[in-house]
């Protein structure tokens, strides 16, 4: 060990100002490096694909009731004699055998009344005083693709490209069956009364039309009278069926739920922590939906985004995690029917997937209620079509007028992955979205 | 006087001190600030003022089909409603018309509304919009009967007629399509006066619809058929210097020429050409649109354009976070925009010149390291000025 011995002055540089001046510099060099560091860090690609931590989706009891499935039409479609006479007098009391126009039969009944029902002739010429025709049609649903209720539904508000853009959509009805809507129109082809309500698996759809000659010419009944005879035979036949019968109109969809206030798009319902748990360092898209595909038809608006991560450029190589975020909303045309179609929305895929049915070629397996998140949720996973498509773990909720799905598919390298890790990976990203939704 | 050696010993040490610092300030930018790439050096699009209408848009039918009860009155003589416009359909028929004097008139509306986004996955579909979709929709698809171009009515229309059916005005007005038909009960209606009452009611109902300026329908003049323009060899348009910018070294080589670009239908000449390196995607398309009917391709070219235009525009971004760009480009062609939404839309230029319509698209190959907006806009504008002079000079 060698002495450098006593110190000797030390360089006027380094003394004073100068000393200051390196001491800055020095501290200037150590920042730019540290700043160097970090970008030369960020340049870097991230590591991992998807590390969780997971949550674990809560299985949680069946609480959606199974529903009515009604096997057996009522009598005369469930009018009584009374209220037949009163709206067709003269009509035939018996529905079922057909009458003047037209073979009736179960689920089929039409009462007509030409003249306050002196007429009775099938098709008569000459001058008459009134004419009153009451139609009742019960559809029952089988359910061969879908659940039946979930059909029902369907039958009850098909899908048609401008049903939106009705100026007079149909009024709401409550008190009557599960779900009812009641028109009127004074137009040839539907003129008078339509009440349709829904109970259970079965579609019932009443039509009360007429025309009274006044001065030679023919006024069709006013709506009031049409809607009133409509409804009065709705209620029997609702009553008939063992459901609710006490029609009323309403310009509220009762209990009305309001909707949502904010709603993210997608791609910005999950913060970029979330993501990293199952997909890190993934890029956006847009996507699709997987079971939500029935609610656009419904009127609801679907968007979806998609992120994908992948360690290779090329497909069919390295890592892939894709999770998928599709979100659709009901609009709130008059209070409470948003989340009241939500509701629907989400019974119907719920009651398919229950039952283990689906519109379309995917198959499904696992179904399982949760406890959470939203108001109403469950968890299922689509199963692969072939091997080097990867099962896919979806959680659908419900949040007031919204409907949410997670769906989450990845692979290392040539192996798909499988089981509960999948519907994890979505419920954990289902607890995020939920949170952004208020 | 001269220094002692101390101080000169000190003024060595700082001046290395303050080169050594001064090297690694420069090593240390020169690692930290990028070096301008040749994306950077190459000129932003311009940005010019939006020509194409962006409506009207209707979200439902309008009530009473948007024509009055005295003009009811007076086309189809005590009318008597058949369907009374709750799904987009009315229709009168005379009450007590004989064959002679009976008339029917009807009025349908269809309303192309939002489709909804993943209705759309494949971002460059057309139609995505109300208004480019009600573009899509719109037309004629009789095959038996002439079709005419019709002008003064709504964004544009076309009439049939024939004794069978009487008179058939299609008109659009911004997202709405409708069919007017106005025809007499059995026999057959003198053409003049189906014509005229069918544009009638057809004006009336533009009007109600919010149709820019007065409605003045009136057979359009035939289109006079065009010499067909030729589609210059695209994989040779582009200079060296522009394909080493935009694709590097290995793809200014050569490009992949296809005849089929999915631009516009099958039908019309088209080529593409593309450049697709292990960093850079670049494809060029260019169409002639031909004539169709009682329209000349440069009238079908501009709808062509339109609907494209209308789509980019209305596209919203993935996220609030995420920058759209989306301006029309003067200077380029009869007309251009310019658009990159990320993850949606790659940079892409589309411009018109007369009957041909030409797409440039730029992007990165590898989405894990996307290229910014700018750059890829950038990027397709350079491409698309060379392709448009190609053009001028085969058309010259």
């Amino acid at each position: 060990m060698s002495d450098s011995g006593p110190p000797g002055p030390a360089p006027r540089w380094w003394t004073g100002r100068g000393r200051q001046a390196a001491a800055g510099t020095i501290a200037l060099v150590l920042a730019v490096s540290v700043a160097v560091a970090v970008a030369a860090s960020r340049d870097r690609a991230p590591e991992g694909i998807s590390d969780g931590p997971l949550l674990t989706a809560p299985a949680g009891a069946d609480r959606v009731p199974a529903g009515r499935v009604v096997t057996k039409l009522p009598r005369n479609c469930g009018v009584s004699a009374a209220t037949a006479a009163r709206l067709a007098p003269g009509a035939d009391r018996d529905a079922e055998k057909g009458n003047v126009f037209r073979q009736g039969g179960p689920g089929s009944c039409m009462w007509y009344s030409l003249d306050d029902g002196k007429a009775k002739c099938g098709f008569c010429v000459g001058d008459f005083r009134n004419e009153r025709v009451l139609y009742v049609d019960i559809t029952l649903s089988t359910g061969r693709l879908q659940a039946p209720i979930t059909e029902a539904m369907q039958a009850l508000t098909p899908a048609e490209p401008n049903r939106a853009a009705n100026p007079d959509p149909p009024a709401l009805v409550e008190g009557l069956g599960e779900e009812a809507t009641a028109r009127y129109s004074a137009e040839i082809e539907t003129e008078g009364a339509v009440v349709d309500f829904r109970v259970g698996n079965a579609v019932v759809s009443v039509r009360y039309k007429g025309w009274d000659d006044v001065r030679g010419r023919r006024r069709t009944i006013p709506e009031k009278t049409a809607l009133d005879g409509a409804l009065a035979a709705a209620a029997e036949t609702a009553k008939s069926m063992g459901t609710t019968a006490r029609p009323v109109l309403s310009a509220v969809k009762n209990p009305v739920t309001p909707p949502l206030r904010t709603i993210p798009k997608p791609c910005d319902t999950v913060a970029d922590p979330t993501v990293d748990k199952v997909a890190r360092g993934a890029y956006r898209r847009r996507g699709s939906a997987t079971l939500l595909t029935m609610a656009a038809p419904a009127g609801m608006s679907v968007d979806a985004c998609t992120w994908n991560a992948r360690t290779s450029r090329y497909s069919g190589e390295g890592r892939t995690r894709t999770l998928t975020v599709s979100l659709a909303v009901a609009g709130e045309r008059l209070p409470g029917l948003g989340a009241f179609n939500a509701t629907r929305q989400f019974l119907g895929v719920y009651q398919n997937q229950r039952a283990g049915k689906s519109p379309g070629a995917d198959a499904f397996t696992g179904f399982t209620p949760l406890t959470g998140p939203g108001e109403r949720a469950f968890a299922v996973t689509k199963v692969q079509r072939s091997a080097s498509d990867g099962d896919v773990g979806i959680v659908i909720f419900q949040k007031r007028n919204v409907l949410v799905e997670v769906a989450y598919r990845g692979a290392d390298e040539d192996v798909p992955l499988t089981g509960k890790r999948l519907v994890d990976s979505a419920y954990t990203v289902a607890v995020a979205v939920e949170r952004s939704l208020r | 006087m001269t220094d002692s050696p101390t101080r000169t010993a000190d003024t060595t040490g700082a001046v290395v001190f303050a080169s050594i610092v001064t090297l690694v300030l420069s090593i240390a930018l020169i690692w930290v600030i990028p070096t301008p790439g040749a994306l950077d050096r190459l000129p932003d699009p311009p940005s010019g003022p939006d020509r194409v209408p962006a409506g009207p848009v209707a979200r439902t039918f309008p009530k009473g089909c948007a024509i009055s009860p005295g003009t009811v009155e007076r086309l189809v003589g005590e009318p008597r409603m058949v369907k009374d416009g709750g799904r987009g359909v009315c229709a009168w028929s005379s009450r007590n018309g004989d064959d002679r004097s009976g008339r029917y008139l009807s009025i349908s509306f269809e309303l192309s509304l939002d489709a909804g986004a993943t209705a759309y996955p494949n971002l460059l579909a057309t139609g995505r919009a109300p208004l480019s979709a009600a573009m899509k929709s719109f037309g004629a698809r009789w095959s038996d009967v002439a079709v005419q171009g019709v002008t003064g009515l709504g964004d544009e229309a076309v009439l049939q007629v024939s004794p069978s059916s009487g008179a058939t005005v299609v008109t659009r007005v911004g997202n709405a399509k409708v069919v007017v038909q106005y025809s007499a009960g059995r026999l057959p209606m003198p053409e003049a006066a189906a014509r005229d009452g069918a544009f009638t009611a057809a004006a009336e109902v533009a009007t109600g619809l919010g149709a820019r300026g007065p409605a003045r329908p009136a057979v359009a003049p035939a289109a006079r058929p065009a010499p067909s323009r030729t589609i210059p060899d695209l994989c040779a348009a582009l200079s060296e210097r522009t394909l080493r910018d935009l694709v590097g070294d290995d793809g200014a080589a050569e490009g992949s020429e296809s005849r089929q670009t999915g631009l516009v239908a099958e039908g019309a000449k088209q080529r593409g050409c593309s450049w697709r390196t292990l960093d850079f995607d670049l494809q060029v398309a260019v169409a002639v649109v031909p004539g169709a009917g009682p329209f000349d391709g440069t009238r079908l070219a501009a709808r062509e354009y339109a609907i494209r235009h209308i789509d980019a525009r209305a596209e919203e971004p993935l996220s609030v976070r995420d920058r759209k760009y989306f301006h029309p480009v003067p200077g380029l062609g009869d007309e251009a925009f310019a658009a990159q939404i990320p993850g949606l839309v790659p940079g892409t230029v589309v411009f018109r010149d007369g009957d041909v319509l030409v797409r440039v698209t730029y992007e990165e190959s590898d989405e894990r390291e996307p290229l910014s907006g700018g750059k890829a806009l950038r990027g397709a504008y350079a491409a698309a000025l060379e392709i448009a002079r190609a053009l001028s000079a085969e058309h010259s």
